[in-house]
């Protein structure tokens, strides 16, 4: 693969893709496969449905590149592709019951479809013992709490605001509430070892 | 609630340079953003992207970027066969010059020259055989 293509901007590389350079969209997954496997996986739960859905993600850029503005949002572009595939893998498997219920704004409520966390694969990822205690604190959190939390990681708040079509000022509200849930779990997570060890 | 939302901003970078300024001198008097500030830096560290599976990718670039063509299997097959049938062509020229150097009217016109020889042949014997029995 040509090393310059790393050099490349997202929307460069789209449209290298639209001129015919397969490199350029494998430079793209490259780029964005960790983040974007990480965020579904978050979401559904399911090693097999995660891998089928980011590559749905992609083989719908693949074939519908042509349609993609250059506008600078690739990554919430791709985002956007990834969530709504989401949603439509639980609407395909007839949980999504609560898909009428609608937030403040009116927004439909992906949290309230997800399936409630249990130990995955990010629980497998070894590391400190404080990092294996925040990864399992993240999925005791509401499914719209969770995925705020997984989306900060890639995007900004302004991003987010846009995917989600919500206010900034509700974006940044639901962040703060979600951190401040995690500080109750952990903190319960600590009284309870302390516990034992007494 | 200003200070909450600014200790998002300021985590994710996306306060300016006033903003960022004013939030840093709060920090230092406000101890739940210190610790709200310490955890989603602790999180975005737990939760720093695990790889996607290798096998996953390469399943993706099989069906898009390396995806061979329905007759891309066939083609070795399909260019031994015209070889073959090439080689076969000229094979049959070779062994039968003759044939292919005449064209139709030189072909009748050998063919019925030699009839001709042969039936004089054939009908000069008979009148000798006749001459004799």
């Amino acid at each position: 693969m040509d090393p310059r293509l790393a050099e490349r901007t997202d929307d460069e590389l789209v449209l290298l893709f639209k001129s015919g350079s397969g490199e350029a969209f494998e430079e793209l997954v490259y780029r964005y496969k960790n983040s974007l496997y990480q965020y579904i996986m978050s979401m559904v739960q399911d090693e097999g449905a995660a891998g089928d859905l980011f590559q749905e993600v992609f083989i719908a850029l693949f074939k519908h590149a042509d349609k993609y503005e250059p506008r600078g949002k690739f990554k919430s572009w791709l985002f956007l592709t990834a969530r709504n595939r989401v949603l439509n893998f639980f609407r395909d498997r007839d949980q999504l019951t609560s898909l009428d219920q609608t937030d403040e704004e009116g927004n439909a409520f992906l949290h309230d479809t997800l399936p409630d966390g249990a130990p995955s694969l990010l629980e497998d990822l070894a590391g400190r013992e404080t990092e294996a205690e925040i990864r399992r604190a993240t999925l005791e959190l509401p499914q719209r709490q969770r995925e705020m939390i997984y989306l900060r990681q890639y995007l900004s708040f302004k991003e987010i605001a846009e995917l989600l079509d919500r206010p900034l000022g509700t974006v940044l509200a639901d962040c703060h509430r979600a951190v401040k849930k995690l500080q109750r779990i952990l903190a319960a997570q600590q009284g309870a070892a302390q516990e034992v060890n007494v | 609630m200003k200070y909450c939302e600014n200790v998002m901003l300021y985590a994710s970078n996306e306060l300016d340079g006033a903003e960022k300024a004013e939030f840093e001198k709060h920090l230092q008097t406000c101890a739940a953003c210190r610790a709200e500030l310490r955890l989603m830096q602790r999180t975005e560290e737990a939760l720093a992207a695990a790889a996607a599976p290798a096998s996953v990718v390469e399943d993706l670039f099989a069906k898009t970027t390396r995806r061979k063509s329905f007759f891309a299997g066939w083609k070795p097959a399909l260019a031994g066969t015209a070889l073959l049938g090439l080689a076969m062509v000229m094979a049959l020229g070779v062994l039968q010059p003759d044939k292919t150097a005449f064209d139709a009217s030189e072909v009748i016109a050998y063919m019925s020259e030699n009839l001709d020889e042969e039936y004089l042949n054939f009908s000069n014997d008979l009148a000798l055989f006749e001459q004799e029995f």
